[in-house]
């Protein structure tokens, strides 16, 4: 029986550390499952009207969000009345803990006040092109928030709104906009990466939806740190028995478990035509290793678009295209457009290899890094909506937490956050 | 008839027992292992701490350090304890027969789900269960009486007997219980399999039996005090560090040495719960416990040191 969260029983929380909670389950596969569970207790089930007296009395508590649990994993409770689902044997050193309630209506950590309170020191002064006085906030020409094809020019709001507005740009920026991770769902993430750097440097941009990969080459901006990218992905035509096949999956074998750094070398052995989507991470990557003769210049394309992608491995079938890991997505994604499978044929002919960065590229919300001041505000604005125990805010964190594992990226930690 | 639990005829009970003996038909004489129940311990299982609203209350505390004994319903009512519009349980039937002056204890292992029955705390689930083992020596009529069943079980709500019948003379109760053992084919003969032996425990089937509904209810009248108990099974769990490593909950406090100042003469037992094995961990301890407690004659100080004790002898 695969088993869901519904309930945690009501428990005071260590001072100085993190304990586990009993829980309540049910049936993750019944909908509206009659019966509820101690833990893992399946042959002893819970009647519904019990559970609802607890629930009644305030003794248990509802999870808005109900997470999965499987044997090996518990629900902790941190000194700052955080709830988390995470490894019953050390929850703090789980890389894959995930939050499920933060402080049950209880104060932050004092390390972090209301963004609000923040705020009181930003008045009379501008940030990222935005005059906030007297609780007043005025955008200057020219600056807007959100992406480059939704541009807001708003002139004046309220502070509380602004605040709301900003925040819910940073819980945009943390979703994956499309909620399946398919390939078909990638097909209409575009984004214009070249510019977004220049957008925020020269204060057009004061908040990008795009979660931005702070690479070497992207010294101007700084950003709020969300995930560490891991892996990217080595995408190719598909040939059984290829000779390409077998350099990149070694046999069969996932390369994303080898020692870092031993994809590229293979890569340059193999001596292929090489292809990288221009301006990303993993563009900059290979210029790097090229810049160290680690691999031959003269074989190496860039290009901007998923589908120039997939038509340079038309043109080039012995070919790499070297990419993050949601571009290879949309590009198995758009192999299967109608329009460029009659061009191409390359349906289900393309073959992804996980491969890991030789270092974690830090992933996360970006900003101008002259412009500290208004990096700590987006600071705080993010760990407020990480830790907030609204239902909605903390499906989308959760969702992002999921999603973030799905693309080659490990989320940070929230205690990480607030040490940034 | 409206049964009074306070006012029971100690001929009317000795006749119960002699009707359900009588119903075992050929009945045969218990065997002399099972004699173990004549003076088996009965046990007694509440929560450490419970919410109520917006406020947590911790049992263990009143129990131990305020109140010092276990109260009955109506003890807890008169010494304000529980206030008007507390969420309670109904207990319809118990609190019909007067049982509502009594405090309640199993003729078995420490379950968490006998927390949830008859006490104002079964508004909330058992976390962190203590338990408390409580001497035959208590046994002492009219002031102690037994069902012969909880009073919500099955058993009873199904039979034609009706509630007085339900209740016996403790004496003659752990006797039924000797032949319950002897003639009730779930049990072949093993008091274990009747008491809640961990080794049955770990049989899902033996769970869905709901073995509360066939088990014996001792019930003392007004409170029990922690003076005369047995012994304690003190709860015990793992915080982990935020500066590193792991310390226990619950022992760390001072408590555990506060009770063991205050009360020199009780067995004070920890035991490792864990939520994740929410009733297994405290049925594994209590089991474990009453075996060694029965081989040696004295309770151990912690019932893993029990446990290890159990699978060496095995």
């Amino acid at each position: 029986m695969h088993l869901k969260v519904s309930h945690y029983v009501r428990k005071t929380p260590e001072p100085d550390g993190w304990i586990k909670l009993a829980i309540i389950t049910r049936d993750a596969d019944v909908p509206r499952a009659k019966e509820f569970y101690y833990a893992f207790e399946e042959g002893r089930p819970l009647t519904v009207d019990k559970v609802q007296s607890w629930e009644q009395a305030k003794s248990i508590r509802k999870l808005d969000w109900e997470p999965h649990i499987k044997r090996g994993q518990s629900l902790w409770i941190s000194p700052e009345w955080s709830v988390w689902l995470a490894s019953s044997e050390d929850p703090l050193n789980d890389r894959h803990r995930l939050l499920i309630e933060s402080c049950e209506g209880r104060s932050l950590p004092t390390t972090f006040q209301s963004p609000t309170q923040e705020l009181e020191d930003l008045y009379e002064s501008e940030v990222a092109g935005i005059c906030i006085k007297t609780g007043k906030v005025t955008f200057a020409n020219g600056t807007y928030l959100g992406s480059h094809d939704q541009a807001e020019r708003p002139e004046e709001y309220k502070l509380p709104y602004w605040q709301e507005v900003v925040k819910t740009r940073v819980l945009a920026g943390l979703q994956v906009r499309n909620p399946e991770l398919t390939p078909d769902g990638f097909q209409e993430q575009e984004h214009r990466w070249p510019y977004i750097m220049e957008a925020i440097d020269t204060g057009v941009l004061a908040l990008p939806f795009e979660m931005i990969f702070r690479t070497p080459l992207r010294s101007p901006i700084e950003i709020v740190q969300l995930a560490s990218a891991t892996h990217l992905v080595l995408v190719y035509v598909q040939e059984e028995n290829t000779e390409t096949q077998l350099a990149f999956t070694d046999g069969g074998i996932y390369l994303g478990d080898k020692p870092r750094g031993e994809w590229i070398r293979r890569l340059s052995e193999a001596d292929r035509s090489l292809c990288t989507h221009g301006s990303t991470s993993a563009d900059h990557l290979i210029w790097k290793e090229i810049s160290r003769n680690r691999l031959k210049r003269a074989r190496v394309a860039s290009l901007g678009r998923v589908e120039e992608l997939v038509k340079w491995l038309h043109d080039f079938p012995e070919g790499v295209v070297i990419c993050d890991v949601g571009i290879g997505y949309q590009m198995k994604g758009k192999a299967k457009c109608p329009e460029l499978l009659r061009e191409l044929g390359m349906a289900d002919r393309l073959g992804m290899t996980w491969v890991q960065y030789p270092e974690p590229v830090p992933v996360g919300i970006a900003y101008k890094k002259s412009d500290e001041r208004w990096g700590r505000f987006l600071r705080r604005i993010v760990y407020d909506a990480l830790s907030s125990n609204n239902p909605r805010t903390m499906a989308s964190v959760n969702e992002f937490y999921d999603r973030c594992r799905g693309l080659g990226m490990e989320p940070i930690l929230l205690d990480v956050l607030t040490a940034q | 008839m409206r049964v009074d639990a306070l006012a029971l005829a100690e001929l009317t009970l000795r006749k119960n027992f002699a009707y359900w003996k009588s119903r075992w038909s050929p009945c045969v004489e218990p065997s002399p292992e099972l004699a173990i129940a004549a003076a088996i311990p009965t046990a007694h299982t509440f929560p450490s701490e419970i919410w109520i609203g917006d406020t947590a209350r911790y049992p263990y505390r009143e129990i131990f350090f305020e109140d010092r004994a276990l109260l009955s319903r109506n003890s807890r009512t008169d010494r304000g304890k529980i206030q008007k519009g507390d969420p309670v349980r109904t207990m319809e039937d118990a609190i019909e027969c007067n049982l509502h002056h009594f405090v309640f204890a199993y003729l078995a292992v420490h379950d968490p789900y006998y927390a949830e029955q008859g006490r104002p705390e079964d508004v909330a689930p058992t976390q962190w269960p203590f338990g408390v083992f409580i001497p035959h020596t208590l046994d002492e009529f009219p002031r102690c009486n037994a069902t012969r069943r909880d009073l919500a079980s099955p058993d009873v709500k199904n039979g034609t007997e009706g509630l007085e019948a339900q209740f016996l003379m403790p004496d003659d109760a752990r006797r039924y219980a000797e032949y319950e053992c002897q003639n009730d084919e779930r049990h072949k003969g093993d008091f274990w399999h009747y008491w809640g032996g961990y080794q049955y425990w770990r049989d899902p089937k033996y769970k869905e039996e709901n073995p509360w509904t066939w088990r014996l209810e001792f019930h003392y009248l007004n409170s029990v005090l922690v003076e005369q108990v047995s012994a304690v099974l003190w709860p015990v769990g793992m915080v982990r560090l935020e500066s590193g490593g792991w310390r226990p909950t619950l022992t760390d406090n001072k408590e555990v040495q506060r009770f063991r100042m205050e009360y020199p003469g009780i067995s004070l037992v920890t035991y490792n719960w864990d939520p994740d094995d929410f009733s297994d961990s405290l049925i594994r301890a209590s089991y474990s416990v009453m075996r060694y407690y029965l081989d040696k004659g004295l309770f151990p100080d912690t019932a893993e040191d029990a446990w290890r004790y159990l699978e060496n002898a095995s």
